[in-house]
């Protein structure tokens, strides 16, 4: 066998590999709980989070027992629908000020302005005008995922070869025929890029949002945790929230893969 | 075959005085024009070629005549009409792998027909059988050769039957060989399809197995018009052959002394100005 056509051994190594590094981190979190080298009440045992994690997913006896369900579904919505406004925004505004040197030159000043304003700083203004809760939390996500979404879909539109667009438009294809059958096919791989930056940022400022007394979420979770002084229960949504991101992450890009050649055959 | 257009059938294609007005050199900030008072008129069924050394303005001519850039004055008719912007009754062959890679063979010629899908994928197929691709309809672009690329994006302009075909260099990235069976695929599309085709190249052989006349472009002009008498089919073993590339060459030496290269041949000439002999 030469080294093009993977082995059976080879694929199995990497079916497993993904899992290598977390097996590990697991391995040495339960070596220094076992060993005692960190107070519990500093780092509780892997096997006392998988308890409490079983307690919030499942319900049972004890504090947020059986919360997972509601407060994900309600930490979902609101990631899907600020990702959903900054894509709706990002993307066309993105492409065209990629495009057309007018819009670029309109709104790169204070897209890049309004950029290095960090979220946090936008927490006290949204809890003004929104209050404590779903629209707060929303608005933060959705201008923190417009950034990347917006930026990455003018530097795919801004690369689309000309070559490309001449050769479309040659053969026939009108303004809206430009745009969705060449430019955006040839700005995939960067629109791509975006939303997938995009959709990690939404979930860390989804945390922030609901840091602040919202009722439910796994942002509120964890801030409930804290106030009950359940260390395990604070990892727990942690936990929840990786597995989420990476979820809606393989998501995204499998829909994408789905519903866009352009996107699913990258050579 | 060399009729000029001038007589009986209205040309297909013909271009008046036309002027590109000036390209800019970023490096030393001087202005030249690219073509000035071009005319050009191409008949029914003709393959004429513009022969011209680098520099000489043979691809903004090309982009003119497509549409994919405008002159700054002058007109380009298709058959009796001015045209301005891009269109599928000028389509281009272009030297570069022009292939949309997010779209399969098929699909990439399919991409200007126009009606149901399973038509389109029929007349896609069948264009594909005749530049010798049949059964390639699904691969992607970068599965296959740069040969195989040239005969797809001939597929996908010939599929459109455009009025007049333009070819920049088509297969100036291409191998010896390859090279050569692109010409006689090419010519015999040509001859089947009576397609009318302008063509332009920096390679007299390329010409002389090609064209009915070939147009000589210099200092942003036509400086000759040599009809090439040659029969066809032609072969590279005729023993008119090479002395008709070599009267090609020698004339193409000649205006290109007479009337400079282009932009980057001037530059050239004005550099040498100031050493003393």
């Amino acid at each position: 066998m030469d080294g093009s056509t993977p082995t059976n051994g080879r694929r199995r190594l990497f079916a497993w590999l993904p899992w290598l590094l977390p097996g590990l981190g697991l391995l040495a979190w339960w070596a220094v709980t076992r060993q005692g080298w960190a107070p519990p009440y500093l780092l509780p045992s892997p096997g006392q989070v998988a308890r409490a994690g079983k307690v919030y997913v499942l319900g049972g006896q004890g504090a947020m027992a059986g919360r997972f369900l509601p407060d994900a579904a309600a930490s979902l919505s609101r990631v899907f629908t600020g990702f959903f406004l900054a894509c709706a925004l990002g993307l066309p505004l993105g492409l065209l000020s990629g495009r057309l040197a007018l819009v670029n030159r309109s709104l790169s000043t204070t897209v890049n302005a309004v950029r290095a304003v960090p979220g946090i700083a936008l927490l006290p203004l949204a809890l003004a005008w929104f209050g404590i809760g779903m629209k707060t939390t929303v608005f933060l996500v959705a201008v923190a995922a417009f950034f990347p979404i917006y930026l990455n879909a003018q530097a795919g539109a801004r690369g689309a070869p000309g070559l490309w667009l001449d050769s479309g438009a040659m053969m026939g294809a009108g303004r809206a025929g430009l745009v969705f059958r060449v430019l955006v096919p040839a700005a995939m791989p960067h629109v791509v890029t975006g939303l997938r930056l995009g959709l990690g940022i939404s979930w860390a400022y989804l945390v922030l949002g609901e840091l602040t007394g919202v009722p439910d979420g796994l942002g509120a979770a964890i801030m409930d945790a804290r106030m009950l002084g359940r260390l395990d229960l604070i990892l727990v949504g942690i936990l929840l929230i990786a597995v989420l991101g990476r979820l809606s992450d393989r998501v995204l890009t499998l829909g994408l893969k789905t519903f866009f050649a352009s996107a699913r055959r990258l050579p | 075959m060399s009729d000029n257009g001038q007589t009986g059938d209205p040309p297909v294609l013909s271009v008046r005085d036309l002027t590109m007005g000036f390209c800019h050199n970023s490096q030393n900030g001087r202005a030249a024009p690219v073509l000035s008072g071009l005319s050009l008129s191409v008949s029914r069924g003709e393959l004429v070629c513009v022969l011209g050394p680098s520099g000489c303005g043979k691809t903004t001519l090309l982009k003119i005549l497509a549409g994919f850039a405008a002159g700054s004055a002058g007109q380009v008719l298709v058959e009796g009409s001015p045209k301005a912007g891009p269109g599928p009754d000028r389509c281009m062959v272009f030297q570069e792998d022009a292939l949309f890679p997010w779209l399969t063979v098929g699909e990439n010629v399919a991409f200007g027909l126009t009606g149901p899908r399973k038509e389109k994928r029929a007349e896609a197929e069948r264009f594909l059988s005749l530049v010798g691709l049949s059964g390639f309809s699904g691969c992607l672009p970068h599965e296959i050769s740069g040969g195989q690329k040239q005969r797809v994006a001939l597929a996908r302009v010939f599929a459109l039957s455009p009025r007049v075909l333009l070819m920049d260099e088509p297969f100036g990235s291409l191998d010896a060989l390859t090279r050569r069976a692109m010409w006689d695929l090419l010519l015999s599309l040509w001859a089947e399809l009576s397609q009318t085709i302008v063509f332009v190249t920096h390679d007299p052989v390329e010409a002389v197995f090609l064209a009915d006349r070939v147009l000589l472009l210099a200092g942003g002009r036509f400086r000759r018009e040599i009809p090439v008498n040659l029969p066809r089919p032609r072969s590279r073993k005729d023993f008119r052959f090479f002395p008709a590339v070599t009267g090609l060459e020698e004339a193409l030496e000649e205006v290109s002394r007479e009337h400079g290269g282009g932009v980057g041949e001037k530059r050239k000439i004005r550099a040498d100005d100031g050493v003393p002999s």
